[in-house]
């Protein structure tokens, strides 16, 4: 029981820290970023770099968000700017960017999985029930993005900028917020979130070219449910998809966890939608 | 890697190029007739989609035999070339890749190395065709059968039945657990298992199948956790074993349960790191295990240089398939289907495996099984050789 509650908590946090950064772009952009898993995969690139240059894996943590963020501010003016706003050419353009990105990377890295250690192999004990502190680090690591947004989000002024621009653009450019700055930071915010997911996932899973997409449909319906902007909505997301998931593949097995977990979140929008 | 990759590329190139060359020489009338000494051998690899980090090995083990049959003299006279097809892990690629293989380029024989899904898409071309012979060189789940297929590559028999006894004797305990992806691979592999356990004194604990791309294991390590089970029996494409050991090694899972993987190569093994060590794989080639397979693995590296992929016990399937072919069409001295086929089950191969037969009963291959530990360091020592191994009556001609 300790157990099972302990591992729907990991679910919902590895959730939530994979679609925090595609909820962010297409929250305040209403760019859907099909590329999400490939920015995740080169986080996790980054971490293999980095431990394979022989610097301890927690830098990864660090390297990895960095790396992906300087790489959408590189992409910015000649990719992104173009599909703001633009729901359907950001499907398609982002799309074409994570085809792309994964040969790139098949090219460069070959196919092979990398291997990036973990930063802890320790266990603690809960209760009588042994669990890996690494997964412990995660859940802490998924509240500290929350509250770190939730502190940007409503008690500084770059949130208020982010929000209003959000919620009029027109407007907020009316009274002079320059939206392409803030559309261009948020765009950085949101794929150094990615980066750190990859770092997240990378000690789990391995890095590999193809990795992105395994990660792409729940974050899709995570942020899908949670609705445009808003924060808590995307919580809540992360948390029904997350805990029905794991409870299904912990009673019944993943395979039906997966269909579940589509199932959850055809209901919920559903529900959104009428209310 | 890097350089490796651009090399595939390079050649791969080079292969465009040699096919436009051909096509264009072939349909000019002014002239230029076609090198009819030429025997052309056609493989279709996995070079890009999900099973890419495979196609690079098969498309080197095919070279390997035909350049060495090439230097030998040739088939019948006749020097062998190899045309290649990368049919991107796609069934419909694949049988595209086929159709122009069989009718395009005219090859005297069809080789794959592919997915299941890719076999069933090539098989009715070939059957249409009724020219060539189709080797199909992979592991996978059993019971394909056709009269113009020859099917060489561990099958659940060969892989599972063997070593259920021996490790229950060696290891103690017998209780088992299955994970495997969902699709028909594992499920197929996973029916046979649940006949061999009981019928070596075992019992199954339990059974869970996957999503292909599963992150998170969580589920299935607490279920390992509380049923226990002595062994744990691993049908997953190498991507998901890899994030199933590193995630069961970071639970210590390790310590009380004994992992057996059925599809990971060099690659996967490297990646898991230390989760990698006391993982057990039952195959056909792993290096350094025999004598034989030391010397292919010297001789490889000097046809196809030090920096060739690596071969893995799926790959090295085609490189035998190819080599009892050209046994076969030397015994027959033709190149005719039917004495072909007749030939066939009569040669033997003694390769890096070990002797390679195929059976004229069930067109199935029989050929040495191990048992690999990998150690510390991350290679594989072979802990038990179990012989030839027969996949029983897989097709009745």
């Amino acid at each position: 029981m300790v157990l099972g509650t302990l591992n729907v908590l990991s679910a919902i946090s590895l959730l939530f820290i994979a679609a925090i950064g595609l909820a962010v772009i297409f929250g305040v952009m209403g760019v859907v970023n099909l590329a999400h898993g490939e920015f995740i995969m080169m986080g996790a690139y980054a971490s293999y770099l980095v431990t394979k240059m022989g610097y301890p894996v927690a830098l990864a943590f660090i390297a990895a968000p960095v790396t992906v963020g300087l790489f959408a501010l590189l992409l910015e003016p000649i990719f992104f700017r173009h599909i703001y706003g633009k729901v359907m050419e950001s499907i398609l353009a982002t799309w074409g960017l994570s085809i792309a990105l994964r040969q790139v990377f098949l090219l460069a890295f070959g196919s092979g999985y990398k291997s990036v250690p973990y930063p802890t192999d320790a266990a603690v004990n809960l209760l009588g029930t042994t669990f890996s502190l690494y997964r412990m680090l995660i859940m802490a690591l998924a509240v500290l993005v929350w509250a770190g947004i939730m502190l940007v989000e409503h008690r500084t002024n770059l949130g208020a900028v982010a929000r209003a621009v959000m919620n009029n653009a027109p407007l907020a450019s009316a009274l002079g917020v320059n939206t392409n700055r803030v559309y261009a930071g948020t765009l950085v915010f949101g794929a150094a979130l990615a980066g750190l997911a990859g770092a997240v996932m990378a000690p789990l899973t391995s890095a590999y070219p193809s990795m992105g997409l395994n990660f792409l449909t729940n974050s899709f319906f995570a942020v899908l449910v949670g609705g445009l902007g808003s924060l808590s909505g995307f919580v809540f997301a992360s948390a029904s998809l997350g805990a029905s998931n794991e409870v299904v593949a912990i009673l019944v097995d993943p395979v039906w966890g997966s269909v579940v977990l589509v199932v959850v979140a055809l209901v919920l929008v559903r529900l959104r939608r009428t209310a | 890697m890097a350089s490796s990759s651009r090399r595939a590329g390079f050649g791969r190139a080079c292969l465009c190029a040699a096919t436009i060359g051909i096509l264009l020489v072939g349909s000019s009338d002014t002239g230029f007739p076609q090198d009819a000494a030429v025997i052309k051998v056609g493989a279709i690899v996995q070079l890009s989609g999900p099973a890419a980090f495979l196609g690079p090995s098969e498309e080197a083990a095919y070279r390997m035999a035909i350049t060495e049959i090439n230097k030998k003299g040739g088939l019948l006279g006749r020097q062998l070339e190899l045309v290649v097809a990368d049919d991107a892990t796609d069934a419909a690629t694949a049988n595209t890749d086929a159709k122009r293989l069989i009718n395009d380029d005219e090859v005297a024989v069809l080789f794959a190395s592919s997915t299941s899904a890719s076999r069933e898409a090539i098989l009715p071309v070939v059957t249409r065709n009724r020219k060539t012979l189709f080797f199909y060189d992979a592991i996978y789940e059993g019971h394909a059968c056709d009269p113009h297929m020859y099917v060489m590559g561990e099958v659940p028999e060969t892989q599972i039945s063997p070593i259920v006894a021996y490790l229950q004797e060696t290891m103690g305990g017998n209780s088992w657990y299955f994970v495997g992806d969902d699709y028909n691979w594992p499920h197929d592999t996973a029916t046979i298992a649940e006949k061999a356990i009981p019928a070596a004194g075992g019992k199954l604990s339990g059974e869970k199948f996957v999503p292909i791309g599963t992150t998170d294991f969580s589920a299935i390590l607490q279920d390992i956790a509380s049923l226990k089970p002595k062994f744990v029996l691993l049908i997953l494409l190498p991507s998901d074993a890899v994030a199933f050991m590193k995630q069961f090694h970071n639970q210590g899972l390790q310590k009380t349960v004994q992992p057996i993987a059925t599809l990971v190569e060099q690659s996967a093994i490297s990646a898991m790191g230390p989760a990698s060590e006391g993982l057990l794989i039952p195959a056909g080639l792993f290096a350094d295990s025999k004598p034989a397979a030391k010397t292919f693995e010297k001789a490889y590296q000097e046809t196809l240089g030090v920096n060739a992929p690596k071969q893995n016990f799926i790959a090295i399937n085609g490189y035998d398939a190819l080599h009892l072919w050209a046994l076969a069409v030397e015994k027959a001295k033709s190149l005719d289907l039917a004495a072909v086929s007749e030939a066939l089950p009569t040669v033997s191969w003694d390769g890096p495996r070990g002797t390679v037969r195929y059976s004229a009963k069930t067109h199935h291959a029989t050929f040495p099984i191990y048992l690999g530990r990998i150690g510390a360091d991350g290679a594989p020592e072979v802990i038990k050789d179990f012989g030839p191994v027969d996949p029983g009556p897989q097709c009745s001609f």
